[in-house]
C-alpha cells in the first residue's frame, strides 16, 4: 500500500512537474517559428541572447524586487513569528487561522481586492481622508509601493510560517542560559536567538524570494505593467510574442538560478546544524 | 562567623492563586555546599529560579552579597546556573560556549583562550573543545556546563537537578567530582535535587522542602539523625514508625505506651503531655532483630514473625508482622561469624532498639 501510494506521488510528479520542465528544456534549444510554436533543431541562440543587456535589466530588476520583498517579508514576518510562539495556546491557533486564511481565496482575486483598496477613490484613501491623516488622495495604486505591498501581502504567509515553526522549536533553556552567563537580551537575540532560528530565516527567504521571481500578475496588475519582471516576460514570450524557444530559455535560466538558490540554502543549513544533515 | 552569600527572607511566590513558595527565610554561606532537597513541585526549583533571576519573588526580599535583587535580570547578577538539560549552544564549538560569558564581559582574546583552556583542563576535556555539543555524551556535556558556568567565578552557582539525566555509575562518579570541584574551587553551590542519597552523601547543608516551605535545615547528619518532623522523616531514608501514647514523663524519661507494651525511653526532650499521640521512629538498621529472648538486652522487646525476607546484597530486609498486626522493617547486616543468614519465613523474633536512637516525633 505505501509503496503504491509513493509510487503514485512520483508518477504524478514526473507526469505533471518533470515531463513539462523536459520538455521545456528541449524546447529552449529549438528555433523560433513563424507559423508554428517552434521549429524542432539545435541552437544555443536563445541563451547567448539572455546575455543582452537589455535582459540583464529585466532579470536586475526582478531581483531586486525579490530580494526588497523578501527583506520586508522577513522585517514583518519574524517579530510576527516570535511573539506568536510566545503567546498561548489560544492565541497561537487564532493567530495561525489569521495567518492561513488568505489561502482560501484565489491569489490573483485578492490582488484585484488589494487594487480596490489602493486606488486613487478606493478604502485606503477614503479612510485616511475621513481621518483627516491626508489632506488629498496618495498615488499609490501602479507605483512600485503598489507592487511592493501586493508582493509582501501575498508571500508574507510563507515566511511566517517556518519562521514561527523554527522560533517555536527554540528551546526557551537557551535563552535563559544566554542571560544567565552576562548576555543583555539584544545581546541574547543576536547571539542565540537568530543563529538559532537561522534555518527557518532561510527557508523563509527562500519561500519568499523564488516565487517573488517569477511572480508576474501582481507586478503587472498593480504596477500598471510599467516595469517588466522576469515573471512576465516570460509570459509574453509565451503568449504575446509567440516565441516558445526563448520563452523556455528563460524559464531554464531561471529555474537553475533558483536551483543554486535552494543548494546555497542546504549548503548553509548543514554549517549551521549538522546533526539534522548527518541524521 | 562566614559570611553570608545569599539571603531570602519571607520569599513567597505566587502564579495567579496557586502558591509555590510560602514565607521562605534561608542564609546560604559563602563556599558552603547547599543542597535544597523535596520531592518534584516543593518550590525547590523555583527558589533556585528566584536566585538566578528567571523568576521574581511575588513579595519577600532576595539579597545577593549584601544587595537587594529581588527584581534584577539574570545578568545582572553574579550567579551561575548549570542547567538540568545543560544548556549547551549547539550552534557554537565547546570553546565557544565556555567562552560565551567571558566575552560578554570584554575580557582579552588572549585571556580567554588561557581561561577556557584552564577551565576544560579542570573538567579534563580539554581535547573536545573544537567538538560541537551534540557530538558529546551526557557526562561530558554536564562538565562543559560546569565549565562554562565556573569560567564566570560566580558568587554562587546554581545546579539544577543536574546529575538527574546521568545513568547510575555516571552519576556516582560525578558527584565525587562535583564536591571535588567544590572544594577546589572554594565557590558557593546551591544544588537541587529529589534524590535522598545524593544529598545526604554531597551536601555541607541540607534544605529539606516540602508543599512550599522548608521544612528543616540542617547537616546531613542531623537531617537523618534528628529529622524535625514526619514529612522529613518520611522523605528521608527508610523508617519505621510505632505509634505511641504517652503515659508519663519526668527528668529520667518518658513512659509510653506502644505496641500494647508499657515501655520506658530514656528521651526527655519531648514535652508531650500525658495521654497524646506520638509517632517513635526508628531506622530500619537500628533494629535489632533477636531470635531468642535470652539474647535481648534492652528493657523491652516486640515479638513477631517473620513475613518476607529482601535480599540486598550486602545486607538484608525482613520485614516483621508484629503481635499488634503491625508490619515493620528492619535492616540487618551480615555478620559472617553468626548464622543471622538463618532466617526463615513463618519464623518468631524479638525486635528492640538501643535506648536513645530512636526519635519521637509528633503525630500530625
Amino acid at each position: 500500500m505505501r509503496k503504491i501510494l509513493v509510487g503514485l506521488s512520483w508518477g504524478w510528479l514526473g507526469i505533471f512537474a518533470l515531463l513539462p520542465l523536459m520538455m521545456l528544456f528541449v524546447v529552449s534549444f529549438f528555433h523560433r517559428g513563424v507559423s508554428e510554436f517552434f521549429v524542432p533543431g539545435f541552437t544555443l541562440e536563445n541563451y547567448i541572447r539572455l546575455f543582452d543587456p537589455i535582459y540583464f535589466t529585466v532579470f536586475f530588476k526582478s531581483l531586486i524586487l525579490a530580494v526588497v520583498t523578501t527583506i520586508f517579508c522577513l522585517l514583518l514576518g519574524y517579530p510576527f513569528a516570535y511573539f506568536m510562539a510566545s503567546y498561548g495556546k489560544a492565541a497561537r491557533s487564532y493567530l495561525m487561522i489569521l495567518v492561513i486564511i488568505p489561502f482560501w481565496t484565489s491569489s490573483l482575486i485578492r490582488t484585484y481586492a488589494t487594487m480596490l483598496i489602493l486606488r486613487t477613490n478606493g478604502l485606503l484613501n477614503t479612510i485616511l481622508l475621513k481621518l483627516g491623516i491626508i489632506s488629498q488622495p496618495m498615488e499609490i495604486l501602479y507605483t512600485e509601493w503598489a507592487v511592493y505591498i501586493g508582493m509582501v501581502y501575498t508571500l508574507l504567509p510563507f515566511m511566517i510560517l517556518p519562521l514561527y515553526s523554527a522560533v517555536e522549536k527554540l528551546d526557551r533553556q537557551y535563552l535563559q542560559a544566554a542571560s544567565d552567563l552576562g548576555a543583555s537580551p539584544w545581546q541574547t537575540f543576536v547571539k542565540v536567538t537568530l543563529p538559532l532560528t537561522l534555518p527557518g530565516i532561510i527557508a523563509g527567504s527562500m519561500l519568499v524570494f523564488l516565487p517573488a521571481m517569477g511572480l508576474f500578475y501582481i507586478p503587472d496588475i498593480l504596477g500598471g505593467a510599467k516595469s517588466l519582471v522576469v515573471g512576465s516576460f516570460i509570459k509574453n514570450q509565451f503568449l504575446a510574442a509567440r516565441n516558445w524557444p526563448f520563452g523556455a530559455a528563460i524559464s531554464v535560466f531561471l529555474c537553475l538560478l533558483m536551483g543554486a538558490g535552494i543548494w546555497l540554502y542546504f549548503w548553509v543549513k548543514s554549517r549551521v546544524s549538522p546533526e539534522e544533515t548527518k541524521a | 562567623m562566614s559570611e553570608i552569600v545569599v539571603s531570602l527572607h519571607g520569599v513567597t511566590k505566587k502564579y495567579g492563586d496557586l502558591s509555590i513558595l510560602n514565607g521562605v527565610d534561608l542564609e546560604i554561606k559563602k563556599g558552603e555546599f547547599l543542597t535544597l532537597l523535596g520531592p518534584s513541585g516543593c518550590g525547590k526549583t523555583t527558589i533556585l529560579k528566584l536566585v538566578a533571576g528567571f523568576e521574581f519573588p511575588t513579595s519577600g526580599e532576595i539579597r545577593l552579597n549584601g544587595r537587594v535583587v529581588n527584581q534584577e535580570p539574570p545578568e545582572k547578577r553574579e550567579v551561575n546556573t548549570v542547567f538540568q538539560s545543560y544548556a549547551l549552544f549547539p550552534h557554537m564549538s565547546i570553546f565557544d560556549n565556555v567562552a560565551f560569558g567571558p566575552r560578554l564581559r570584554g575580557v582579552p582574546e588572549d585571556q580567554i583562550r588561557e581561561d577556557v583552556k584552564k577551565a576544560l583542563e579542570m573538567v579534563q576535556l580539554i581535547h573536545l573543545a573544537d567538538r560541537r555539543p551534540n557530538q558529546l555524551s551526557g557526562g561530558q556535556q554536564q562538565r562543559i556546563a560546569i565549565a562554562r558556568a565556573v569560567i564566570n567565578k560566580p558568587s554562587v552557582l546554581l545546579l539544577d537537578e543536574s546529575l538527574s539525566a546521568l545513568d547510575y555509575k555516571l552519576r556516582k562518579q560525578m558527584q565525587v567530582e562535583l564536591k571535588h570541584l567544590q572544594r577546589q574551587l572554594g565557590i558557593t553551590f546551591v544544588f537541587v535535587t529529589h534524590d535522598q542519597e545524593e544529598a545526604l552523601s554531597m551536601s555541607d547543608r541540607i534544605v529539606l522542602m516540602h508543599k512550599g516551605v522548608i521544612q528543616q535545615i540542617g547537616t546531613p547528619t542531623e537531617i537523618y539523625e534528628n529529622p524535625a518532623n514526619l514529612v522529613v522523616a518520611n522523605f528521608i531514608g527508610e523508617a519505621t514508625f510505632f505509634d505511641a501514647l504517652v503515659v508519663d514523663h519526668s527528668e529520667k524519661g518518658i513512659a509510653l505506651e506502644t505496641e500494647g507494651q508499657k515501655i520506658h525511653l530514656k528521651d526527655t526532650k519531648t514535652k508531650a503531655k500525658p495521654g497524646s499521640k506520638l509517632k517513635i521512629l526508628v531506622r530500619p538498621e537500628d533494629l535489632r532483630v533477636e531470635r531468642f529472648s535470652k539474647d535481648i538486652t534492652e528493657a523491652f522487646s516486640f515479638e513477631g514473625l517473620v513475613e518476607h525476607i529482601l535480599y540486598r546484597g550486602t545486607v538484608i530486609d525482613l520485614c516483621i508482622r508484629l503481635k499488634s498486626g503491625h508490619v515493620i522493617q528492619a535492616t540487618e547486616f551480615y555478620n559472617e561469624d553468626s548464622d543471622a543468614l538463618g532466617y526463615k519465613v513463618g519464623q518468631a523474633v524479638f525486635v528492640t532498639w538501643v535506648d536513645g536512637w530512636e526519635v519521637l516525633l509528633e503525630d500530625a
